[in-house]
């Protein structure tokens, strides 16, 4: 939680924390798994010609202004003789997991903030490191080793300094911001290194004449919170490269959802269907897996615009079963698609208002047969993969999608975050 | 206005309005109780347009008239006054001057002619019944009242027939059932009222003989001597209990109660902290009780009970068996299973005062 300036002042330990991320994650493994990209400009979310966006670009491609987030085909534009490829989400995944695998060794305290990217805090187990640095180090040389990825390191203080020196260790190098060095180290910044300021506060900003972090040293508290309410709290605060903030360390998961992008835009309401069908088949798999019912499920779908609508129901009795999800979701989703029947480029779901166990209601008939058919249904896929057995519905989706028998439907959508 | 009653008088009926006045000031004036001296007596009045309190305390009236002022700043300063005291209280333009020997305090008043008008019943049908017997009544449902949006179980179902009463409560998990028979009691026609989870707990605090009951299109009206509760009535239609009170389910369990709390108790220590969940195994003359939690362990017990039945795994929430078995006070309660999905009753094993049952859904887990 963020927390006045007041209330940081009265704090105070000397933590240690580091930030580690992987280069060019997506691009890099792509390169390890094809090392004839090695030193090309590589371009990972797409083919030039498709929709959606880069999600790496190796290096060599930002070479060319080209960046993640960007449209492919503005970045093919940028440079056309780049290699473009879809990407392996599945193996992205693998990696990622193992990445976590080599950190949670050294620490408790691992905020996973992205697939490529972890806090690391080590304040809590100090005595078992002689030397802070060192530790940060072998970690460092550890997954290098065993990855085979390129890997950046920022150690500081807290993690907005950790994720800065991280910034200035890129690509693969080690930072370490030294208790006495932050002011020199903050004053030349610009203001938009600081998370949390947007393209609108910098706009707001920059009429101020701030630019530099410096700048927004001048700036009084009062003025802050005036521009920005609780969040002036926050700038004032991470200006000066204070941030009070714990790790998140994985508690129990909030929510589980699943969502696609479209190779191209859908109208075909059957179609659709199919994609929700397969996205609540994947949803209520990992909530079996987790052991988790949600009471609540919710129906997201964006349109051509990127106009996001969503519609959720709260349930009485929790559920974990493909087929109660697929119906409230199919329900949702109908109520807010049915009017337009405009395309649409997205649609997800997401199950949250998670229990353990679920009580059953007096007033509604309950019957095990849902929870019997996914028992089965999970033991053959675990036996013969998860495509082994389909709905009809979703079945329609091996027209547009590759197979992976194993894993289901490669869909185009990977998403750095979790 | 210019009256004086002693401390003794006042504090008991100023003390119940506390419960009744709004706390959190959505409309000002419900922080407010209404102040009304007529002939000898002053009436006291207070509500939040769910639940009204009309009470009245003895006094020396010199001038009749009605102020409306904030009950709690009036409670507060009469509770710290000496035992015995006498007080007095005289309106001098805005304000109502409270004063006892040489402590006085000046409050300023609200506007009483924006005080809620509060309804008032002749109490012409002439039904009542036993008040201590309906308090515990009340206990047996005011746990399984929930506060939610489905605003019709956010009350229990008051049935009235003749010679008897029943109290029903769910929250859609389960339901707690009580009827007892009262030798006086007459209608001329079944009346099914719910009343709020507020007015259940205001009625506890009533103490006499008997309760007078009566009702219009908009209110339930209870009195008990001087003091009488308006409630509002919640027009839903509450549900259809009946259909879900479960009938010769087979299997039996004949347990010591006060040894079935105790190992309930140490075996939710260990159970989530969320659900609440514990599993019941039960075979001939056993009870397993078992419950575990992930971030913390397992917790495990057992029983020598009279079973009778299949061989059966059973989850519940063990708060909510505890709810009910705390306010039983049979010795020995009996539940009645009929699988792990459905619906169980749960009685004590010897009723002496009318009938107790509970109804409780499973939990998977």
């Amino acid at each position: 939680m963020w927390e006045t300036v007041e209330n940081f002042l009265l704090s105070g330990q000397r933590r240690y924390v580091v930030h580690i991320d992987l280069d060019a994650f997506f691009a890099s493994v792509e390169v390890l798994l094809n090392p004839e990209l090695k030193g090309k400009p590589l371009v990972v979310g797409g083919l030039p010609h498709e929709r959606g966006v880069a999600s790496t670009c190796s290096y060599e491609a930002r070479k060319y202004g080209v960046h993640s987030g960007m449209p492919l085909r503005q970045c093919y534009k940028l440079c056309p003789q780049a290699v473009f490829v879809r990407g392996n989400y599945h193996l992205y995944q693998a990696f990622s997991e193992k990445f976590f695998r080599i950190l949670h060794e050294y620490t408790p305290d691992v905020e996973e903030a992205s697939l490529d990217e972890a806090y690391l805090e080590f304040t809590r187990c100090r005595h078992l490191y002689p030397s802070f640095s060192e530790a940060a180090k072998e970690i460092k040389r550890r997954v290098e080793r065993e990855l085979g990825l390129g890997v950046s390191v920022g150690a500081a203080s807290n993690k907005i300094l950790a994720k800065l020196a991280t910034r200035k260790a890129k690509p693969g190098g080690f930072f370490e911001l030294k208790p006495g060095q932050e002011q020199d180290f903050l004053r030349e910044l610009d203001i938009s290194e600081i998370p949390g300021i947007g393209p609108k506060a910098q706009v707001m900003l920059r009429l101020l004449n701030v630019h530099k972090i410096a700048d927004l040293w001048q700036v009084p508290l009062g003025t802050l919170r005036s521009l920005f309410g609780v969040m002036g709290d926050e700038l004032y605060l991470l200006s000066r490269g204070m941030d009070c903030r714990s790790l998140a360390v994985e508690g129990k998961p909030k929510s589980f959802s699943r969502e696609t992008t479209f190779l191209k835009d859908i109208w075909d309401r059957d179609l659709l269907l199919a994609h929700l069908a397969y996205l609540c088949d994947r949803l209520a798999l990992s909530l079996r897996q987790e052991k988790y019912y949600a009471r609540v499920i919710e129906v997201k779908a964006r349109y051509s615009d990127f106009k996001t609508v969503s519609r959720r129901r709260v349930l009485s009795l929790p559920v974990q079963e493909t087929n109660r999800i697929y119906r409230v979701a199919e329900e949702l989703f109908l109520e807010l698609w049915e009017g337009s029947r405009l395309a649409l480029r997205l649609v997800g779901v997401k199950g949250s208002e998670l229990v353990e166990a679920r009580h059953l209601s007096l007033f509604e008939l309950y019957s095990e047969r849902e929870e019997r058919l996914c028992q089965a249904l999970d033991r053959v896929r675990e036996k013969y993969g998860f495509n082994a057995l389909l709905t009809v519905r979703e079945k329609m989706l091996s027209e547009v999608y590759e197979e992976d028998r194993g894993r289901g439907f490669i869909l185009k959508t990977a998403s750095l975050t979790r | 206005m210019n009256f004086s009653a002693t401390k003794n008088n006042i504090i008991n009926e100023l003390g119940l309005l506390q419960g009744i006045v709004e706390k959190r000031t959505t409309m000002p004036i419900l922080s407010n109780v209404l102040v009304k001296a007529g002939r000898g007596s002053v009436e006291l009045m207070g509500t939040d347009l769910e639940v009204g309190l009309k009470t009245s305390f003895e006094a020396e009236v010199r001038q009749e008239g009605k102020v409306a002022v904030n009950g709690r700043k009036l409670f507060d300063f009469i509770k710290l006054l000496p035992e015995d005291q006498t007080i007095e209280f005289i309106k001098k333009e805005e304000h109502l001057v409270v004063r006892s020997g040489e402590s006085e305090i000046k409050v300023l008043t609200a506007p009483e002619e924006d005080f809620p008008a509060i309804q008032d019943s002749g109490f012409d049908r002439a039904i009542s019944w036993n008040v201590s017997d309906f308090k515990e009544m009340i206990d047996c449902v005011l746990y399984a009242i929930t506060q939610e949006q489905r605003y019709y179980l956010n009350g229990a179902l008051l049935s009235i027939k003749n010679n008897q009463l029943e109290l029903v409560s769910t929250d859609g998990h389960r339901l707690s059932y009580t009827r007892r028979e009262f030798e006086d009691l007459r209608v001329e026609k079944e009346i099914n009222q719910i009343i709020s989870k507020k007015t259940l707990n205001e009625l506890k605090k009533f103490d006499d003989e008997r309760v007078e009951f009566d009702f219009d299109d908009n209110s339930l009206f209870f009195r008990v001597k001087n003091r009488m509760l308006i409630s509002r009535i919640i027009e839903s239609k509450f549900p259809n209990y009946q259909a879900v009170m479960p009938k010769d389910n087979p299997n039996i369990l004949n347990i010591e109660r006060e040894a079935l709390v105790n190992a309930i108790k140490r075996v939710s220590i260990l159970s989530s902290e969320k659900s609440r969940g514990i599993k019941f195994d039960l075979k001939a003359g056993e009870l397993k009780l078992f419950s575990s939690n992930p971030e913390f362990g397992e917790a495990r017990d057992k029983l020598a009970v009279d079973y009778q039945g299949k061989d059966l795994e059973i989850g519940f929430n063990s708060q909510y068996l505890l709810d009910f078995l705390g306010t039983v006070t049979s010795d020995r309660v009996i539940f009645e299973i009929k699988d792990e999905n459905s619906a169980v009753l749960i009685k004590p094993e010897a009723e002496t005062k009318g009938t107790y049952l509970y109804v409780l859904m499973p939990m998977k887990i």
